[in-house]
């Protein structure tokens, strides 16, 4: 009951604090505003998603295959699928996004290294026989792209290979079909395998959704069953939760920063005469921490949804998430706390540990689509941080055996730091 | 134990290299005011923090009311008020705030907790200002508040470590009341200062501290007793200091003339009927009086005769 009273005490303190709720919801609600107002809006569905029009180069050197002389879609005919990608590319669909040329390979290149185009597309020569499985090569689209440059070229990459999955889905139904037909001893003449093919690649979902060809179902499940958050969505959902997951760990080094500022002040001192032992006082401030995150997270969280209509995912992977988190920057403020001596010390911990590791731990939130994008899944696990990120990424992709583990690390980092911070605050006040 | 609020035994600490408190004892009675007096860095706050269970002896024991602070320390703290020198209190939040706080953290709770707070905000005159954050009160009406919640749980012993440290004239006066008041109603006091004229006011029994160890204990006039009833006339004079000396040791009542640097130092039996005689016997040998200090016998000078220091410059 003490305890209680202790840890609703400082609650009360810590939100009569401007500091605190600056830094506990101004803060990472001001920074994805800013991301939002940045790309032209904070997401909700009237208004339209702006970014920078990139410049796309396209070289297509597709030579086409034999097996398909002749692709119709739309109306139109094509050569090659090469040739359909870069007619879909250039669709008025796409004119808000990317400024489309075509060009050489060579020009294509020096044009992005001078920086005139943020990406050139190599579509290679065999690009319609690997994607009907007549090459036995390996093929690749080259995406050659400006190094300083991350959404332009992302948002291309995305869009072309959205639609070479189409081709691909395509491709294998066109292999299925055929096996099933051979199977029952049917074959088809050349013109029936053209109309096959056509209408098996005919991508009029972009604009048709109703009869499109070919539907590529997700694995499903209630984990999934969500809406697919938009793109700028995306962008901000992983800025509010690297802010949230950042301020949350500076939330529990402040909270536990109160104990340093009681015994400064000399209420701590008061407390240890009143008749309350150590551990029922110990308790009281680490359940503020707590508490206090708890609230912060939550708050964030719905503020997110409500607001920036960021989805969040699955209930479960992010309750779990929301735990670990909570469990992992209280305890890690407990532990911050019994290594500093006094207040004094307390910039030195703000401006430089939880900066770095916060600032590290949330890394991988910046480095999407970069090439050390991979590299920062990994190297942020050297902090808790980076647990935390992980976590929360695994519990918003519905991925609950990630999510599982991330949680399971944050909760074995909570127990060190807990017990560490624990064990030096008694021999401190012993 | 009956008949003692506080049994102190043999109690000793060390900060490293620092003897703070040598094998202090001593008892504080029941319903008594018990004054520790000394110089600051004399050793009263880390008495009274082991005292009061803050900081753990490294010999000794101590009992409150009858329990063992090492071995029962939530029953003794029961019984213990404490008002720390320093003000303790949360000053972002209000004085009726602190009072709840605190009230609960001595177990009080809803009517009862409610209607104490309420008595403590009027004996502390802070009723007016019981909404309003700590941090906008003056020094005076933070140090009422710091004794304010010392009171709030009835204790039978409270200890105030030097509560008027620090405050203008009016606040210290009512404090001194207050400490007064309470012993009045049966409450225990320890009380801790270096202000003599505090000690001399309020106390049954003081405790002369210096360098970790009592050297007097006893009421005022015990305590007066060890340097005798005599008065200190302290005089400057312009002249020959021999001749002074030779006729006034002449005087029937003058015990004692030390001479020090032009200043002459007479003890005395009753400093009214002797001076003008000291002025007259010093007009014969052409000796001329410039300043004269009369000390009627006070801790100040039981301090200076038992250190050969005051307690004011110590």
């Amino acid at each position: 009951m003490k305890s209680l009273t202790i840890a609703l005490k400082d609650m009360g303190r810590s939100f009569r604090s401007y500091f605190a709720l600056a830094f506990m919801f101004g803060v990472p609600i001001l920074m994805t505003l800013m991301f939002a107002f940045l790309f032209g809006g904070i997401g909700g569905e009237e208004q339209a998603f702006t970014v920078p029009v990139t410049d796309v180069i396209l070289v297509n050197q597709d030579e086409g295959s034999p097996h398909l002389p002749n692709l119709e879609l739309d109306g139109q005919s094509y050569t090659s699928l090469g040739a359909m990608l870069v007619d879909l590319l250039g669709a008025e669909d796409f004119s808000e996004l990317m400024r489309i040329r075509l060009a050489e390979e060579a020009d294509a290149r020096s044009a992005v290294n001078a920086q005139e185009a943020g990406v050139a597309v190599i579509i290679p020569p065999d690009f319609t026989n690997a994607l009907i499985g007549q090459s036995e090569g390996q093929v690749a689209i080259e995406f050659y792209k400006d190094p300083e440059l991350s959404l332009g070229p992302q948002l291309t990459q995305s869009i072309v290979m959205g639609i070479v999955d189409y081709f691909s889905s395509g491709t294998i139904s066109l292999e299925t079909v055929m096996t099933v037909l051979g199977e029952h001893g049917i074959t088809l003449s050349q013109t029936e395998l053209l109309e096959l093919i056509q209408t098996l690649t005919r991508f009029s979902e972009f604009d048709q959704p109703e009869s499109s060809a070919l539907t590529i179902i997700l694995p499903t499940g209630p984990e999934v069953e969500a809406e697919p958050a938009s793109l700028v969505q995306n962008i901000l959902r992983g800025v509010m939760g690297g802010m949230m997951i950042f301020y949350a760990f500076f939330t529990g080094t402040s909270t536990a920063q109160s104990i340093l500022e009681e015994e400064e002040n000399g209420t701590l001192a008061r407390l240890f005469i009143s008749p309350t032992d150590t551990r029922t006082i110990l308790n009281g401030k680490f359940m503020a921490g707590f508490l206090i995150i708890i609230i912060q997270v939550n708050v964030l969280l719905f503020f997110a949804n409500l607001v920036f209509r960021i989805n969040w995912g699955p209930l479960l992977p992010l309750i779990l998430f929301s735990i670990g988190l909570v469990a992992l920057s209280g305890t890690f403020g407990i532990f911050i706390m019994s290594l500093v001596k006094g207040t004094k010390q307390a910039g030195v911990i703000y401006g430089g540990v939880l900066t770095f590791t916060g600032m590290l731990g949330i890394s991988s939130v910046f480095t999407g689509g970069t090439p050390v994008e991979s590299l920062f899944e990994v190297v942020p696990l050297i902090v808790p941080q980076g647990w935390a990120m992980n976590a929360l990424k695994a519990s918003w992709s519905g991925n609950l055996a990630n999510t599982l583990l991330y949680t399971g690390g944050m909760l074995i980092w909570a127990v060190f730091f807990l017990a560490i911070g624990t064990a030096r605050f008694k021999k401190r006040f012993a | 134990m009956n008949g003692q609020a506080i049994k102190v035994q043999n109690l000793d600490k060390h900060f490293e290299d620092i003897h703070a408190v040598k094998d202090v004892s001593f008892e504080v009675r029941k319903g008594e005011i018990f004054s520790l007096l000394g110089p600051n860095g004399a050793g009263k706050t880390t008495t009274i923090g082991m005292i009061a269970g803050l900081l753990k002896p490294d010999a000794g024991e101590v009992w409150l009311m009858g329990h063992s602070v090492s071995r029962q320390p939530k029953t003794a703290k029961a019984e213990l008020g404490v008002v720390p020198q320093e003000v303790a209190l949360y000053e972002d939040i209000s004085a009726r705030a602190n009072l709840n706080f605190w009230g609960k953290m001595y177990s009080l709770r809803g009517q009862k907790l409610a209607g104490r707070v309420n008595e403590v905000l009027e004996l502390i005159e802070l009723k007016d200002r019981a909404t309003g954050a700590v941090s906008k009160f003056s020094g005076g009406m933070k140090r009422r508040l710091n004794v304010g919640v010392a009171l709030l749980h009835k204790p039978q012993v409270i200890i105030m470590d030097e509560p008027t440290v620090g405050i203008d004239p009016q606040s210290r006066r009512k404090i001194l009341d207050s400490v007064q008041h309470l012993r009045d109603q049966g409450v225990t006091i320890l009380y801790t200062t270096h202000y003599m004229e505090e000690a001399q006011e309020l106390s049954d029994r003081i405790a002369i501290m210096d360098h970790g160890e009592i050297i007097a204990l006893g009421t005022h006039q015990e305590l007066i007793d060890i340097v005798g009833e005599l008065d200190r006339i302290t005089l400057t004079i312009s002249g020959d200091s021999a001749k002074a000396v030779a006729v006034w040791q002449k005087i029937g009542g003058v015990e004692e003339i030390t001479s020090e640097d032009g200043v002459l130092h007479l003890l005395v039996k009753d400093s009214n009927q002797i001076l003008p005689g000291i002025f007259e016997a010093a007009a014969t040998v052409d000796v001329r009086i410039n300043s004269v200090e009369i000390r009627e016998p006070n801790l100040e000078a039981v301090f200076l005769h038992l250190t050969g220091r005051a307690l004011r410059d110590s």
